[in-house]
């Protein structure tokens, strides 16, 4: 798998595959984390693009003013952390329908500071310029990750990195408790998990990870703005995202992301009637699939698995 | 001193518009749970079918008040009818996620659907009526604006008797108030969800008219009020109609006022911090039921 993962640049080396999969681990990035909460803690996250929007203009005025991209990356995860840690305070204790609401509108504030706040983020047309990061390798000396085969290395790494942390989040008893309080949050609280703790965990580690990915898109794109950073269109894909794949597992945010990457290139054709497809799309899953692509898969492996055993000659049974 | 009385008028006049955004949403809130996104974009079609009825078909402004509204309604029947078929045997944090999620959906569709056909330039509804300021004691007013709160009003207070009043008002209230017991004693709750939804979905197009022959029309003009109106009911409280009334005056008045004071731009940024503060500090808003 890694193998095939690091050849693949080299098999299609091709400026805009490598952009699409660039794109398309950045996405990975974005959706597992916001699967943390929507997915796991079981909360409708409409302000994620706010935190991923927030990393990456943590790391843009940084190495703006000749600061290492590394120390923006700790930046942004801080920036995030903290910010998590703030709104949690407010918005951890609501639940359904008034935490999708307060997360609009902490997601529509942080748009309108971020537009308006020229002095600081030159508003709509934001910050040009980032520069991509400097890697240091024994032997070799400094090296400037510009090109995009080199960027596609770099956010790989990243989005492995990611997605084995969310794995172990959610394996260890953290993640379990957060499937508790998803499933029957009172029962949860009889047994002694402390929601309001565990889901500001949740929260921190979601918009920790988002911040990572919208430093990945920072540099990689290079400009930052509401528009391409933090913009409602930004929220519907990561929705998109992790209904596609299916909320509440480790692969369904990879393989919505990819698709969510990719899907676009589709539906090129459509031209401007693209969002009422992505409208469509999310009517048709959230009625038929609510699950996302994993319950696709679940529904034909249970039906295929048994035929596949079956078939196979006796001795491979076992 | 007249200055802020000005204001104060402006705040009403839109406030009015408010009000009956909220109103639809917080009945739709109240008797089936579900958080309508596509509020907005009611509000928008409303106001898109109204012009094309008035410009291109040359109907009446009122006559076309009318027909967009109802055919709105018609609409918010037919999406109330496939929320209810998919998601009536979901479990409540299930339908939580299915009702929003879908929501939003439709109101991408309806909002880009509408730009691609009409495109994004804006334009104003005629409604026939002098645009000639009247004078009235310290307040310079124009006989729409009148008209606009009238209207408003009439409706939203309308609305307000028929919930008292009427056999089918009080039926409405009991399902809003405890759906199964509304059922045991032979309510038929699904005439009462369909129409609930098309109320709310009339009303939201009547403010959509009424503000694109104020100002004007753009397909994108159903986000903000959506927003607004989510402001309005967390004021308010979700699923009060006191509190729609008192929150949708209020916020007009507030933005009005402090258009005075400030950039436009934040005044928009009233909503989303108003939200965030009754968030905070009184999460059931003016007249909701505490049930933290």
């Amino acid at each position: 798998m890694l193998g095939v993962l690091a050849v693949l640049p080299l098999v299609f080396p091709n400026e805009y595959t490598l952009h699409l999969l660039i794109l398309a681990a950045i996405n990975i990035v974005f959706a597992s984390s916001l699967n943390l909460i929507s997915g796991y803690v079981g909360e409708l996250s409409l302000g994620h693009a706010a935190f991923a929007g927030l990393g990456a203009y943590a790391t843009a005025l940084l190495t703006l003013r000749g600061y290492s991209p590394w120390l923006g990356l700790l930046a942004a995860v801080a920036v995030t952390g903290v910010s998590a840690y703030l709104i949690g305070l407010v918005v951890i204790r609501l639940r359904g329908a008034y935490f999708v609401i307060s997360s609009l509108a902490f997601q529509m504030t942080m748009f309108f500071i971020a537009s308006n706040w020229l002095t600081v983020t030159h508003g709509p047309m934001g910050l040009l310029g980032i520069p991509k990061p400097k890697l240091w390798l024994p032997g070799i000396g400094s090296i400037e990750l510009v090109s995009k085969m080199d960027f596609y290395y770099l956010s790989v790494i990243v989005a492995i990195v990611v997605v084995i942390a969310c794995n172990r989040l959610v394996k260890a008893p953290i993640g379990e408790s957060w499937v508790a309080i998803r499933e029957n949050e009172k029962l949860s609280a009889a047994v002694g998990i402390d929601r309001t703790r565990y889901v500001r965990i949740a929260f921190m580690f979601a918009a920790g990870f988002a911040g990572v990915g919208g430093w990945l898109l920072a540099h990689y794109i290079g400009v930052v703005s509401p528009n391409d950073n933090m913009s409602f269109d930004l929220i519907i894909s990561f929705i998109l995202m992790v209904v596609i794949g299916g909320r509440g597992t480790i692969t369904g945010p990879i393989i919505g992301a990819v698709v969510v990457t990719v899907l676009p290139e589709y539906l090129r054709g459509l031209g401007n009637w693209r969002l009422t497809a992505y409208g469509v799309i999310l009517a048709l899953l959230v009625i038929f699939l609510p699950r996302g692509f994993m319950q696709l898969w679940e529904m034909v492996y249970s039906r295929l698995h048994p035929l596949v055993v079956a078939a196979l000659p006796i001795k491979r049974r076992e | 001193m007249q200055e802020l009385l000005q204001q104060v008028f402006n705040g009403v006049v839109i406030g009015s518009v408010y009000v009956l955004m909220a109103v639809g949403l917080t009945i739709i809130f109240g008797v089936m749970k579900i958080v309508n996104f596509a509020h907005g974009e009611f509000y928008m079609v409303g106001a898109y079918l109204a012009f094309y009825l008035v410009s291109v078909a040359g109907l009446p402004f009122f006559v076309a008040l009318i027909l967009a509204s109802a055919i709105v309604g018609l609409c918010g029947i037919l999406i109330e009818r496939v929320i209810d078929k998919f998601g009536k045997d979901m479990v409540e944090t299930d339908y939580t996620y299915f009702t929003i999620l879908f929501t939003i959906a439709v109101s991408l569709i309806l909002a880009n659907t509408v730009n691609v056909l009409a495109g994004p330039s804006q334009h104003q509804i005629e409604t026939g009526l002098s645009t000639a300021p009247i004078t009235i004691g310290p307040v310079v007013v124009t006989a729409f604006k009148m008209l606009v709160i009238a209207i408003a009003f009439s409706v939203s207070i309308g609305f307000g008797l028929f919930l008292r009043f009427s056999r089918f008002g009080k039926a409405m209230r009991s399902t809003f108030a405890n759906k199964e017991a509304a059922e045991s004693v032979g309510i038929n709750t699904t005439t009462i969800n369909m129409a609930t939804f098309a109320i709310g979905a009339c009303m939201a197009s009547v403010g959509g008219i009424l503000v694109g022959a104020m100002f004007n029309i753009y397909p994108y003009m159903g986000s903000q009020a959506s927003l607004k109106a989510f402001a309005v009911v967390i004021l308010g409280g979700l699923g009060s109609f006191i509190g729609a009334i008192l929150g949708g005056m209020s916020l007009g008045i507030i933005e009005s006022i402090a258009s005075a004071y400030f950039d436009v731009g934040y005044t928009q940024a009233i909503s989303f911090v108003l939200i965030i503060l009754v968030l905070v500090f009184r999460p059931e808003g003016i007249a909701g039921r505490v049930t933290r």
